[in-house]
Order: C-alpha cells, then sequence, then structure tokens
C-alpha cells in the first residue's frame, strides 16, 4: 500500500542544514495499523508527511497504492491524491469555527469539488458511528476536545481514504477519552479495511499497532518493532 | 439543516461563514471598502457633475450661440452670468429667419421681461422674469427637476428662489404655490437644479403669457411681437464661427456670439479643482489598496495553519486562493454597498445643502446615470479589493503545507 525507499529528509540550507531522515525504508501493507514512535525532532510528522504526498523528501522513492507520489507530479496531481487516497487527523482538530459539524465533516467534498452520491447519508454515517448524531448542527465551538477530534476523524473519512494518518490524535486528552479515541480508529479502520498510521508518543497507542516504526533520532538507524 | 442543504455549502459559502469569524476585521475591511466607494463615488459625481453642468451652461448660452440685436450682447451676458436684469428687444421674425440658416439645427427664442420686485416661495427679493417658448426650448429643460414642459399660467423657478426644505431637499408642497406676476396669477410647477449662475435667481414663464401680459398692459415696454434674443444650437459638424457669420448676413441688425464664453471661462476656472479630484480619487484608490493588503496579510497570516491544513485534506492552491478571494468578495460587497448609500444620501438627497457649502455650478446626474455610476463604482470597489488581496493570499499559498500544519508547534 505504502512503500518507502530509502527516504532521506534534510532541512536548512548549505552549512545550516539539519538531517531529520536519512535512508527510511519501510513498506506498509493494506489493512495494516502502524505506529511510528520516537522522541521528539527525531522527524516522525516529516515521515507521515513524506508518506502523505503533503512533504517531498530530500532524497529516496514514495509509493502509494503502486503510484510514485514524490516526484513526477504536479501539485495539483499531489493536492488530488491527498484527497482521494488520503485522509489526515492532526494533533489539533482544525475544525472551521462557522461551519457546523455536518459542515466540517462534508468540507472535503466541498473543496475536492465533486459530490458523492451519498456524500449526506454517508456523512450521517460516520458522525453516527463517531457518536455525534445529534450534534450535526452544532457549531464546532460547543464541542468537548474529544468531540472535536471525532469530528476531524468522521471528516478525514468522508472520502472513502485508503490510508489514514494520523499524528498525535490522542495528544492532549485524558488518557480515557485518548483510549476511546484510540478504540473508535481502531474499529473504523477496521471496519472499512483502511491502513492506518498513527505518530504517537504514548506507548499504550503504539502497543495496540499491528507493528511499531520507532525513529532513534538524528543520524541514527531506525528499527521497526512487530 | 437537512443533509440536502449542507451538500449545498460551497465555496462562497464558506467564505461568507468565514467572515463571522473575525467580525472586528471584517467589519473593518468593509469599512475601508465602504470609504473608497464612497469617495470614489462622490468624486465621480462631482467630476460628472461638473461636467454635465458645463455642457448644461453652454445649452443655456444657446447651446452654441446666441443671437442678440447689435449692442445689446453684453446686457444678455451679464443677465445670464449674474441675473442683471436687461431689457433688450427685436422682432420674433429673426427667430424664423435664423432658423431656415444653413448648419442650424434648432432655435429658441426668449423674451426678457420686467424684473420682478417682490416675494416668490417665502423669498423677497429682485428676479428677472424670462419668457420661453416651451415647445422650442432646449435651455433650461436640463436643469428643470421635474423633466414637464411648462404649461400656460405655470413658472419655474431657480433654485435661489426657493421651495427647497431646510434638508435641501426639493420642498413638493410648494411648487404649486401661488404668485402674482405682472398682474397675473401663475402656480410654481416647477424647479431648477442649482447652478450657482444668473439663472437660479431667474423665474421662467411661458411666451404666450408674457405676450398676453405684454399687450394688456404697455408699462412693461414688451410689443407682442417682440423677443429678446435667439439661442441657437449648430448642426453637428457645421462651424460655429461660419453659421454666425451667415446668420449676421442673413438677419440684418442682429449681433452672434458663441455661448462658449462663460463655459471656457468656468472650465479655465475648475480645471485645478478636477484635477484636485482626480488626484484625491487616485490617493485614496492607494491608500484603500494598501489597507486591504495590510487586512488580508493579517488573515491569511493568522490562518496559515488552516490553509496546511486545507491542503492536507486535498485542496489545491487554487481553491484555498478561491476561499480567500471569496472572503474579500463578500467584506467588498457589503462595505461597497455601505459606501454607495452614504455616498447617495448625502449627495442625492442633501445636494442642495452641499451646492450651497460649494459654490461651483454643480448639476448631477440624472437618475439612469446614477444608477449606472453607482454600478461602476461597486465593480471598481470590489476589483481593487480582490486585486489588492491576490498578493498576499499567493505569498501565503508559497508556504508549504508541511511547515502550515506545523506552525506553532
Amino acid at each position: 500500500m505504502i512503500e518507502l525507499k530509502a527516504i532521506g529528509k534534510t532541512y536548512g540550507k548549505r552549512n545550516k542544514q539539519r538531517v531529520v531522515l536519512a535512508q527510511v525504508n519501510l513498506k506498509i501493507e493494506a489493512g495494516e495499523f502502524v505506529a511510528v514512535t520516537g522522541p521528539s525532532g527525531s522527524g516522525k510528522t516529516t515521515l507521515l508527511c513524506i508518506m502523505g504526498a503533503l512533504l517531498q523528501p530530500t532524497s529516496g522513492e514514495v509509493y502509494m497504492d503502486g503510484q510514485r507520489v514524490d516526484s513526477g507530479l504536479t501539485e495539483n496531481e499531489r493536492a488530488s491524491i491527498r484527497s482521494e487516497k488520503i485522509g489526515f487527523v492532526f494533533q489539533f482538530p482544525a475544525l472551521i469555527p462557522t461551519l457546523t459539524v455536518m459542515e466540517n465533516v462534508l468540507l472535503p467534498i466541498t473543496l475536492a469539488g465533486k459530490a458523492l452520491d451519498d456524500g449526506g447519508s454517508w456523512a450521517r454515517q460516520l458522525l453516527a458511528q463517531v457518536g455525534l448524531s445529534d450534534r450535526e448542527d452544532s457549531l464546532p465551538g460547543t464541542l468537548s476536545g474529544g468531540e472535536q477530534r471525532r469530528v476531524a476523524i468522521a471528516r478525514a473519512l468522508i472520502r472513502r481514504p485508503k490510508v489514514l494518518l494520523a499524528d498525535e490524535p490522542t495528544g492532549a486528552l485524558d488518557l480515557d477519552t485518548g483510549n476511546k479515541l484510540m478504540e473508535l480508529l481502531q474499529n473504523l479502520c477496521r471496519e472499512a479495511g483502511l491502513t492506518l498510521v498513527v505518530v504517537t508518543h504514548d506507548p499504550t497507542v503504539a502497543s495496540k499497532a499491528n507493528r511499531e516504526v520507532k525513529l532513534l533520532g538524528i543520524n541514527q538507524e531506525y528499527k521497526q518493532t512487530i | 439543516m437537512s443533509i440536502e442543504q449542507t451538500q449545498l455549502c460551497r465555496l462562497y459559502h464558506i467564505a461568507w461563514r468565514n467572515l463571522q469569524r473575525n467580525r472586528l476585521r471584517a467589519g473593518l475591511l468593509a469599512l475601508s471598502v465602504a470609504l473608497t466607494t464612497a469617495i470614489l463615488f462622490g468624486a465621480y459625481y462631482f467630476i460628472h457633475s461638473i461636467e454635465r453642468s458645463l455642457d448644461a451652461g453652454a445649452g443655456r448660452m444657446g447651446a452654441d450661440l446666441i443671437v442678440t440685436p447689435v449692442g445689446l450682447e453684453s446686457s444678455v451676458e451679464n443677465l445670464l452670468l449674474s441675473g442683471i436684469p436687461a431689457q433688450v428687444r427685436m422682432p420674433k421674425e429673426n427667430s424664423e429667419k435664423v432658423a431656415v440658416v444653413n448648419g442650424v439645427e434648432k432655435v429658441s427664442p426668449q423674451l426678457y421681461m420686467q424684473t420682478f420686485i417682490g416675494e416668490c416661495c417665502n423669498v423677497y427679493g429682485e428676479f428677472p422674469v424670462i419668457a420661453i417658448d416651451p415647445e422650442a426650448d432646449f435651455t433650461i429643460r436640463p436643469f428643470l427637476l421635474n423633466d414637464r414642459p411648462l404649461e400656460r399660467k405655470e413658472v419655474a423657478i431657480g433654485a435661489d428662489i426657493g421651495a427647497w426644505d431646510a434638508w435641501g431637499m426639493a420642498y413638493l408642497p410648494t411648487w404649486s404655490e401661488s404668485v402674482r406676476l405682472l398682474g397675473t396669477n401663475f402656480r410654481v410647477k416647477n424647479l431648477l437644479h442649482r447652478t450657482n449662475l444668473g439663472v437660479d435667481k431667474t423665474i421662467f414663464m411661458h411666451i404666450d403669457d408674457a405676450r398676453a401680459i405684454a399687450a394688456r398692459d404697455d408699462r412693461h415696454s414688451v410689443k407682442p411681437g417682440d423677443i429678446s434674443v435667439v439661442m441657437v444650437k449648430v448642426k453637428p459638424g457645421s462651424a460655429y464661427e461660419d453659421v454666425a457669420r451667415d446668420i449676421e448676413a442673413a438677419v440684418p441688425g442682429v449681433k452672434v456670439f458663441t455661448g462658449n464664453k462663460l463655459s471656457r471661462f468656468v472650465e479655465a476656472q475648475l480645471k485645478p479643482i478636477k484635477i484636485l479630484l482626480y488626484a484625491i480619487t487616485g490617493f485614496v484608490l492607494l491608500m484603500a489598496s494598501l489597507q486591504v493588503m495590510s487586512i488580508f496579510s493579517a488573515i491569511v497570516h493568522e490562518r496559515r495553519r488552516e490553509i496546511g491544513y486545507l491542503r492536507a485534506m486535498g485542496a489545491t492552491k487554487g481553491k484555498v486562493f478561491q476561499l480567500f478571494l471569496w472572503e474579500g468578495f463578500w467584506a467588498s460587497l457589503i462595505g461597497g454597498g455601505v459606501g454607495l448609500f452614504i455616498a447617495l444620501i448625502l449627495l442625492v438627497d442633501m445636494r442642495n445643502v452641499i451646492q450651497d457649502l460649494i459654490p461651483l455650478p454643480l448639476l448631477f446626474p440624472w437618475f439612469g446615470d446614477g444608477v449606472i455610476v453607482s454600478f461602476c463604482t461597486m465593480v471598481v470597489a470590489i476589483m481593487i479589493t480582490l486585486l489588492s488581496a491576490v498578493w498576499p493570499i499567493s505569498r501565503s499559498m508559497n508556504l508549504d503545507p508541511y511547515e502550515a500544519v506545523r506552525e506553532g508547534e
């Protein structure tokens, strides 16, 4: 499903260069749940964004569903891949405060400019799955942090992606809420057969994954723990 | 809200909602556009009205030529410029002779009656009385508040004489006020826009009424067949000087002079004002543009992370660009509407007050022109907002979505 070949990422120019990722090779199968862990600054989010065609690596190759996405594509083509194949869940839910929950969930469809035939019913179904059926007309400001994350998950799934990339989805949530959210995320992905990649600091979250990819930081080897 | 309704949510809808996120900033943006629109509209209105007034002024002076008895040209000019009464007489046949001269398109005879000293529409003063032929008139018609020809036993009065209320608006009931002129009762049925020229102190009556008065009372030293001047409109393409020479040759005892003398004088006086107005308008547009750039820079900077999230969701640069442009459009539409409304109230409803404050020959556009000017002003204001927003939005589009997403971490 996702294949990274000798991925390297360097920030800065000339003598102020900072190597974040070097020679990362990773293959993630369809339907797999992978946790990416490591200390701060080890390049976890960078790796996630490279997988999601949001960031181009300095070196190496990225394949999504057999298609190379790190080069040879225009910005719009990459946006199209993100729109159709990838769902992002970020640490901050990033809901538009003046749109209702339902409108926020449907936002990727609006941005894609292509209506799904069953967009409305699918959105309602997703909201039911995340336990927010009764809040579809609410504004994000009236929801709790956990509820906002659940809306963000529903929004990430609205375009029926093949991969869900989540960056610290339980960050800033209490333990109980975080656990419930992870459980929800796993169940949804399992039911839909999605590939789930989660960046996390939380060992409990990582322990639930099929596989843990641990990034050890600058100039260190990364290791995979199954 | 039903699913069907939510599916109708489009970029312009999101942009409209986004305006409500920071109402103060959206309000300031709209206010900036409102001021721009009001100033733009006001400046155009003034320039347009000055030009229209000059055109109409030339028309009043005979459009192109004025035929007077020999030696009395200066009396006519004095009357038109400052309202100083003139005793000018010549036979009405002169008008018919002038009408058939090659190059003459229209003629409009006028008869200068005795100056009326007394009260008209609650204003006491000395008012020259001019009789016109409403069928042939093309001189005062551009100034009439109501575009209807003068009928028998009716008079039209200049703006200084009255019929304006305390707010400077036309006071309709006084139009039917009765006034006794030269021994005859008339009704005030029409009113002329202010020109700041002699016409503001003049009363206009039907030429047949004037002749009836003259026939009844010889104290007015007017014979039934008398006229004072003939206003002439020259056919397009004909040289004024050639037509003037032909008239003088065809009609003995008359002198022809061009009515452009006054226009040229006023135009020369107004030229620096017009240049100043253009310059001020230009500066205002520049300042408005910089303000919009500044506000939009703040808006996009504040929402860098959101831009990153939108891009992550699959939005192209173009879509995000459109979203911000829509926000600019809504703000400018609201601001433009408000600005236009304020400008219309100030300039149209209170035109007489403004003309009292600004002693310039202003003549405001008719309703149709006003609508076109309003529409054009709105379009210009919206275009300036959108074009000014392009640069800050474009800059934010160059931001790497990954960096935008991690903004503030």
